[in-house]
């Protein structure tokens, strides 16, 4: 039978070496995809995600039982990535990307074959996600981590808010302010197109 | 409301009443379009692969992380034993060097430390009888 969250703090706080392994297992999908989603490039993802794991390591005796740890992990991960970002932006390794006209092209050209239904290859949905990124990368750093945590990680409003330290009603706020501006800049690109096309 | 509706039989073809609507329709419709793409979107994000043994690596670096202090505390006691070996050598040595020596840097030390200062008398009375003592050294017997 699978030990508990708390089972398995306690056991790692009581010097078992295998039950931090098995914290790593339980929550290693969440902290690499909400990393790759939120920084968008692959290449950092598996140093980030094991910096959050030893942070994780050194704060658990800190971790407060009566919430869930995987609200907890989830807020150590998205604070490793604020930081990277911040230290990118710093230090200018990644320069913030944009849309580009050949950008808008692409967008134009997948939503048509969305419409008509034709089907999409693995190649298709990677730079389609590329594209979202470069949407999502116009959003301020909180309302695109809240954006992620929901609608790409699917996680609860209440996680979130423990995860972002704030209100769930801040978090609403966030990722319905977030998905209003990708629709509308998505609706900006896609209707000038058609007026282009109808002009 | 029945009576107010108006069939298509009964509409000219070049009645324009509805144009608004029909477009105003169309741009709903492509709206919603667009929201349906983007939730395709975001239902097709791709996920990352996670490394193999990556739960493992993490579980070993974290403990040895959690070691290194005793490990360096190790390494050093380690490079320290041959220093502690030396030291009652060099402490011996010292102390034999020191013990040749011993008996003058012993007196000085009393010098130094015991030794209260000398109270000069110079009354009157003392130089008179020294100068008589002087008168009497000089002369010859």
């Amino acid at each position: 039978m699978a030990r508990t969250d708390e089972e398995l703090v306690r056991a790692v706080l009581g010097g078992d070496s295998h039950a931090f392994e098995e914290i790593v297992k339980r929550y290693q999908r969440l902290v690499f995809n909400v990393i790759y989603h939120y920084c968008g490039t692959r290449n950092v993802v598996e140093d980030l995600a094991q910096e959050v794991f030893l942070k994780v390591f050194r704060a658990l005796a800190t971790f407060d039982m009566r919430g869930p740890l995987k609200s907890w992990i989830a807020r150590i991960t998205a604070n490793t990535c604020l930081d990277e970002l911040r230290r990118n932006r710093r230090e200018k390794v990644f320069p913030v990307a944009d849309l580009h006209s050949g950008d808008e092209n692409r967008i134009e050209s997948f939503f048509e074959q969305f419409e008509e239904r034709a089907s999409l290859t693995e190649k298709d949905v990677s730079e389609l996600f590329e594209l979202l990124e470069k949407l999502m990368g116009r959003l301020n750093d909180k309302d695109r981590m809240a954006f992620v945590f929901r609608e790409l990680e699917g996680l609860s409003y209440a996680e979130i808010s423990q995860a972002m330290k704030t209100t769930e009603g801040a978090i609403r706020i966030r990722v319905s302010r977030s998905k209003s501006k990708i629709r509308s800049d998505l609706e900006d690109i896609l209707l000038s197109g058609r007026r282009a096309v109808s002009d | 409301m029945t009576d107010n509706y108006t069939g298509s039989q009964e509409l000219d073809a070049d009645d324009t009443g509805n144009v608004d609507r029909k477009d105003s329709s169309e741009l709903s419709k492509h709206k919603n379009s667009i929201t349906r793409f983007l939730r395709f979107q975001l239902q097709n994000v791709p996920e990352m692969d996670i490394p193999p043994f990556f739960a493992k690596r993490v579980s070993q670096l974290v403990h040895s992380d959690r070691d290194s202090f005793a490990i360096l505390f190790q390494q050093v006691s380690r490079k320290l034993i041959p220093v502690f070996m030396m030291f009652p050598l060099v402490m011996g040595l010292l102390m034999y060097l020191v013990a040749d020596d011993g008996v003058v840097a012993t007196e000085q030390y009393a010098d130094l430390f015991f030794d209260q200062p000398v109270q000069e008398d110079l009354s009157v009375a003392y130089v008179i009888d020294s100068l008589v003592e002087f008168s009497s050294e000089d002369t010859v017997p």
